[in-house]
């Protein structure tokens, strides 16, 4: 299965939303950690890994995630998941790997989210 | 159902497909998907890494047991590698601080229980049951 992504930005509330669609694997992963670079490079603060439609990860795409993640959080920016399977976001509580990033159950938690940040920056 | 895979990544895609013909053809339970897939794609790309000189395909065969499912990979050209010899991951550190391999056996361990190994002549096999989790009554 290979991997889909769409990104949508709002830089009104410097927000990327990058949507992933199928399988990050070890094969899918250096391909898309290419593409997150990208995205965390454009500078905004809030990066969103949406993961609704994602079906599969492995420790290969754990592992670009978190990378990120960290070095988003030493640049000043966030990276967060949202919208994670069940299968999904067992794995992430099995490594214990959140320091780094904030996780949203569905849109309203995201929102919520976003509006208090934009409320801090004021 | 057995396959012979190509040491390249691309064959995950092949390993997907293969489990999804067992399962369409079986009464697995779709909780057994992840647990397999991840399992599967985890030895198949710690064999690669800890063979690079290795020639030959490698092995996947996919059984349905009473409960589960049966997979193995062979090596058959290989050094020896129990991944029982990887030491533990240190989930206390951060993720991409810690061992190249040493996580994905840890998901593996989480989610389908023990990797059996069998060494025998140059041959490498692995090999882990994924079952469903018994349901409370």
């Amino acid at each position: 299965m290979k991997l889909d992504t769409r990104l949508v930005t709002d830089p009104d509330r410097s927000v990327a939303r990058l949507y992933l669609a199928g399988a990050l694997n070890t094969d899918t992963a250096p391909a898309f950690e290419q593409e997150l670079q990208q995205v965390l490079a454009s500078g905004l603060q809030v990066n969103v890994l949406d993961m609704r439609d994602l079906d599969y990860i492995s420790s290969a795409g754990l592992r670009v995630i978190f990378k990120a993640a960290k070095q988003a959080r030493e640049a000043g920016q966030r990276l967060a998941a949202s919208h994670r399977k069940p299968h999904i976001e067992k794995v992430f509580e099995i490594l214990k790997a959140l320091p780094d990033m904030a996780v949203f159950a569905n849109d309203q938690e995201l929102d919520d989210y976003l509006d208090a940040m934009q409320a801090r920056s004021r | 159902m057995k396959l012979s895979l190509r040491r390249e990544l691309g064959e995950i895609e092949r390993i997907v497909a293969a489990r999804r013909s067992l399962f369409a053809a079986s009464d697995l339970p779709d909780a057994l998907i992840y647990p397999v897939d991840l399992a599967t794609e985890e030895l198949f790309v710690n064999m690669l890494r800890h063979n690079q000189q290795g020639q030959g395909p490698i092995t996947l065969e996919l059984e349905v047991v009473a409960g589960g499912v049966r997979v193995s990979l062979a090596d058959h050209d290989a050094e020896p590698f129990d991944p029982a010899s990887v030491p533990p991951v240190d989930i206390s550190r951060p993720l991409n601080e810690r061992q190249i391999g040493g996580l994905g056996l840890h998901l593996v361990r989480q989610l389908v229980g023990s990797v059996h190994y069998h060494y025998h002549n140059r041959c490498n096999t692995l090999s882990f049951m994924a079952r469903e989790e018994p349901t409370d009554v």
